[in-house]
């Protein structure tokens, strides 16, 4: 099999001839690990253009973002090849740069709302957000620009970046996408920030269910554009989760959320994609919702929040293929070979039997060192093969 | 107003209500402190609500915001009656790095309505700064958090700088966020750790001496 049969077969629920790998990034510092440093990094260029054009830096910059991105992520997709992967999710993000004369950080903001500071990783961007700037009262401005201007803006740069990123690396490795920072769910909770969106949730939930169906009416929209351009298999961001538990009462999961997924899932289907919930933390409570909103897949699996992933392959082994279940906190960091190799078998013999398991990193972050991540791509080659044997 | 509706106001998590209320006790010449001790109530029944998970995330932080506005009106107050009572001081922040404060906002809101007195430095910060702090105001608890694997580390250069100044054994250090565990946070030099905020407040009264 090759990796875009392996991988769908998996997410099929059945066997494939082995379980395959895949994670949900690498991070740029690895990336260059893994490829070499190119010769001009992000930030020099930052600083060219600044110096060039002192009053029209962020205009000159975000109109470099579409190259920046396809070009990071085919970096992303080549080092991920490079190691064995099978399976590396890319993705388009509709920042851009904003000077604040008051705030001497590198800033970027989402036309969600949300502000991010572009953090220094070795000299490659690195985006962490800092706080939201949705509100009620503009939220008619936000929604016009999102269905207007930036659906058809944004439909074309999806086709354009996945045909290039796509037609590079196909033979070696299967390249899905990602709303990675888009995700419904935290353009809504992150857009707003969590207090009022919180207050939002209580005072106001007509608010939050039209902001999700404008966000997920957006995600649709963008997936429909890179199935023109080839893409079948689709990550949908959540985070609906935290270290013990969802975000929110189960309830506003199928009264507001449910609704507003099944729009974009039911179009990535009508067209024969699939299409995986990524969702950090304690899902546990929420695997019924995850199934209803007809996810074929579900995402990290995360050690660290106790997630019990015997328990998950029983309740819904025979309706979601489970990728994760790699620890990011110590296994991908500080383990030693015998600890990756350790926690890959475990997630085989748990989740892999009768197919429909992806091995993966539960999640991913600068401090995730390579080596750690080729010996995960090792044992699950080693231990992987179906029939299983462990 | 009575105290009992300020007590629901927190529970029902009304932000936008709770200031108008403290406002209108407050020119009724009600106590303070009794008003203190009426929000204290609701914010314990918010805790239960939350381990009961009738309450999640999302209240929690809400019920936070209506301590904040709650605090806006209500702290001059209390300030201005001085009882000189002595209050365990706890310093709250996230590490150098971490930019997510979830958490740690939850946490100020329910020590606060626990009678703790918080200095909450915000987030990334420096450990010169806190340890600065620490000195200045005598603090006998820190609490740290860090949700990023990147940045847990930055707890042993906390504890560290508290060792090098002298200070260590003069403040207990608890900590929390999603990669640490118990294991984890001792080896980083913590004296404690706590799954969340709820949590978070038990542990804080046990090192306080409070609660056994």
């Amino acid at each position: 099999m090759d990796c875009r049969e392996r991988v769908l077969t998996a997410l099929n629920l059945e066997e494939p001839d082995r379980v395959p790998c895949h994670t949900i990034l690498i991070d740029a510092n690895n990336v260059d690990e893994i490829l070499g440093k190119p010769q001009i990094t992000d930030f020099d260029t930052v600083a060219k253009i600044r110096k060039e054009n002192p009053n029209s830096w962020a205009e000159e910059l975000t109109n470099l973002l579409e190259s920046v991105e396809t070009s990071v992520f085919s970096r992303c997709v080549e080092a991920a090849a490079k190691i064995g992967l099978d399976c590396m999710q890319v993705g388009i993000i509709p920042y851009y740069f904003f000077d604040d004369p008051n705030d001497k950080r590198l800033l970027l903001k989402d036309y969600f709302g949300r502000v991010w500071e572009v953090k220094n990783n070795k000299n490659n961007f690195n985006p962490y957000y800092l706080y939201g700037t949705l509100r009620l009262e503009n939220w008619e401005e936000v929604k016009k620009n999102i269905e207007g201007t930036l659906t058809e803006k944004y439909s074309k740069i999806a086709k354009r970046f996945y045909k290039r990123i796509n037609k590079k690396h196909k033979d070696k490795i299967f390249v899905a996408i990602t709303n990675d920072y888009l995700g419904t769910f935290e353009s809504a909770s992150q857009g707003m920030g969590m207090g009022y969106y919180a207050k939002m949730l209580h005072k106001n939930p007509k608010f939050i269910k039209e902001v999700y169906k404008v966000f997920a009416t957006f995600t649709k929209d963008l997936y429909m554009s890179f199935m023109d351009a080839g893409a079948e298999l689709f990550i949908e961001s959540g985070d609906l989760a935290y270290h013990t538990g969802p975000m929110m009462n189960p309830k506003y999961y199928d009264e507001f959320l449910l609704p507003a997924y099944k729009i974009i899932t039911d179009a990535v289907h009508e067209r024969g994609g699939k299409i995986v919930l990524h969702s950090d933390g304690q899902i546990t409570p929420l695997l019924d919702f995850i199934v209803n909103c007809n996810f074929d897949g579900l995402h990290s699996l995360e050690p660290t929040a106790n997630v019990d992933l015997a328990l998950i392959k029983k309740k819904v082994g025979d309706k979601l293929c489970l990728l994760g279940n790699i620890d990011v906190s110590h296994v991908l960091v500080n383990g030693t070979k015998q600890e990756v190799y350790d926690a890959v078998k475990f997630a085989i013999k748990t989740a892999g039997p009768g197919g429909g398991f992806i091995v993966s990193a539960a999640n991913m972050h600068p401090a995730v060192k390579v080596q750690n991540l080729k010996w995960m791509i090792e044992a699950t080659k080693k231990f992987g093969e179906y029939p299983l044997k462990i | 107003m009575d105290f009992e509706k300020i007590t629901e106001l927190v529970i029902e998590l009304e932000v936008d209500d709770i200031a108008k209320a403290i406002s209108e006790a407050l020119d009724e010449e009600k106590d303070p402190f009794e008003i203190l001790d009426a929000l204290t109530k609701g914010m314990d029944e918010v805790g239960r609500r939350y381990e009961e998970k009738e309450y999640y995330l999302t209240e929690l932080v809400l019920a936070g915001e209506t301590m904040k506005e709650a605090f806006k009106v209500l702290q001059p107050a209390i300030k201005a009656a001085d009882r000189a009572e002595k209050k365990v001081k706890v310093i709250l922040c996230t590490v150098k790095g971490d930019n997510h404060d979830i958490g740690k906002n939850i946490l100020a809101s329910l020590l606060l309505s626990a009678g703790f007195e918080i200095y909450d430095l915000g987030m990334d910060v420096n450990a010169d700064i806190i340890v600065e702090k620490v000195k200045e105001t005598g603090a006998t608890i820190l609490g740290l958090s860090s949700l990023l694997t990147m940045t847990v580390d930055e707890i042993k250069v906390v504890h560290e700088a508290l060792k090098a100044a002298g200070l260590r054994n003069k403040v207990k250090l608890i900590v929390g966020g999603a990669p640490l565990n118990m294991e984890l946070a001792k080896k980083l030099g913590a004296d404690d750790y706590a799954d969340d905020a709820v949590e978070g407040v038990k542990h804080v009264k046990k090192l306080a001496g409070m609660i056994k």
